[in-house]
């Protein structure tokens, strides 16, 4: 699907077909985006004895986000993301996670975010404090976020955004090897949002 | 296994290793690079590479003596989206059925701080070697519970240009530089 994207617009940019694609690009005024999944990820790090940061990631998000420009007070996010899809690079370890010591995936099998509040900190910052379900528990939990471009990407309207977080795993009821392996877990969040059809 | 070796401290309170060697080798599951790049500016999407062996020589007295030869399995690439791994793995980018390695060999240290260091060396990706330092962090040094052990820890950081390892596919659309993040465990 990457492969099929970038080729398309390759062939796209060679023949000059970006200005027709600027001229049907849609208003920026309270836009839904849909999130798009190969591009939107959740890494989540840990210390392991302090000795180094193991991370793990999630990807396959489904969900969108409204931006308002014009009052980015007034945006949201809503997000899901299946448990199933964990990877932190060891493959018994993916498996070990969805087990009932971890996410327990058969009873839970979805993260989910919904913003409740955005407060504005900077021309491209803002602080989205909403609930973070995990493990069937739910929390309030502030993600720094930076609008990094809302733009075009080879033609299509795009939105990009990074946030930061931090969580401690035990709120959630994972609190399995706490403390050798740390409780705090940081979070790195990537996300494209392409305007909803 | 995650939970076994956990478990296997109870079971293993009589086993201490002596010291005798300098020797570590890098522990395959607490060792990784992290590669990240920027996707037109939008986001930055990363990958994982594990499958560390090799070793790590710390010299008793002198640490800018110490040498690090360690090779990363290609074959190991994640992404957390499949049929993206497979196509870093295939042939417009890593190739790794012919290069399934990706290695780093030392050549230099010059301590920076106290728990810092630069480590210049010779890395080798899809077959081609160039020289690269990275930023090195001395995270800890202690004896490990989950496997009797007294291991070392650290973080790296480094930036590469893709392009200069001829994995230059779709540049400059997606970008070429690349930056890792490194972690590693090692034991004796």
């Amino acid at each position: 699907m990457i492969r099929s994207f970038l080729a398309a617009a390759t062939v796209a940019l060679a023949l000059g077909a970006t200005a027709p694609a600027f001229a049907t690009a849609p208003a920026f005024a309270a836009d839904t985006y849909k999130l798009e999944p190969t591009h939107t990820s959740v890494t989540f790090q840990w210390t392991h004895f302090g000795f180094s940061h193991p991370s793990g990631k999630f990807m396959n998000a489904d969900g969108s986000v409204t931006l308002d420009q014009a009052n980015p007070a007034n945006s949201s996010v809503n997000v899901s993301f299946a448990i199933a899809g964990v990877a932190t690079g060891v493959p018994a370890l993916d498996k070990e996670f969805q087990e009932a010591a971890w996410f327990d995936a058969a009873k839970y099998p979805t993260a989910t975010f919904k913003s409740t509040k955005v407060a504005v900190t900077g021309k491209t910052t803002a602080d989205v404090t909403g609930d973070l379900t995990i493990h069937g528990v739910t929390k309030p939990v502030t993600l720094h976020v930076t609008l990094n471009q809302v733009g075009q990407e080879m033609g299509k309207a795009t939105a990009g955004f990074t946030a930061t977080g931090a969580i401690n795993r035990s709120d959630f009821g994972i609190g399995a090897y706490v403390p050798a392996v740390s409780d705090k877990i940081d979070l790195y969040i990537e996300a494209e949002a392409h305007p909803a059809m | 296994m995650w939970k076994s070796t956990c478990f296997a401290v109870a079971l293993s309170l009589a086993a201490t290793p002596s010291f005798a060697s300098d020797t570590l080798k890098f522990e395959p599951d607490h060792t990784y690079a992290l590669f990240s790049y920027s996707h037109f500016g939008m986001s930055r999407p990363s990958g994982k590479i594990m499958g560390a062996s090799g070793t790590l020589v710390l010299d008793s007295t002198d640490p800018t003596k110490d040498t690090v030869d360690i090779a990363l399995d290609m074959s190991t690439l994640s992404t957390g989206l499949p049929d993206f791994d497979t196509q870093l793995k295939g042939k417009d980018y890593f190739d790794v059925a012919q290069f399934p390695q990706a290695t780093f060999k030392s050549t230099k240290i010059e301590m920076t701080g106290d728990t810092t260091a630069n480590v210049t060396g010779d890395l080798t990706i899809h077959g081609v070697t160039k020289s690269v330092v990275l930023a090195v962090t001395f995270n800890k040094k202690a004896f490990n519970p989950a496997i009797f052990k007294t291991g070392y820890g650290f973080s790296a950081t480094a930036k590469i240009g893709r392009g200069d390892f001829g994995v230059s596919k779709y540049e400059p659309f997606i970008g070429d530089d690349i930056e890792l993040d490194i972690a590693a465990e090692a034991y004796p």
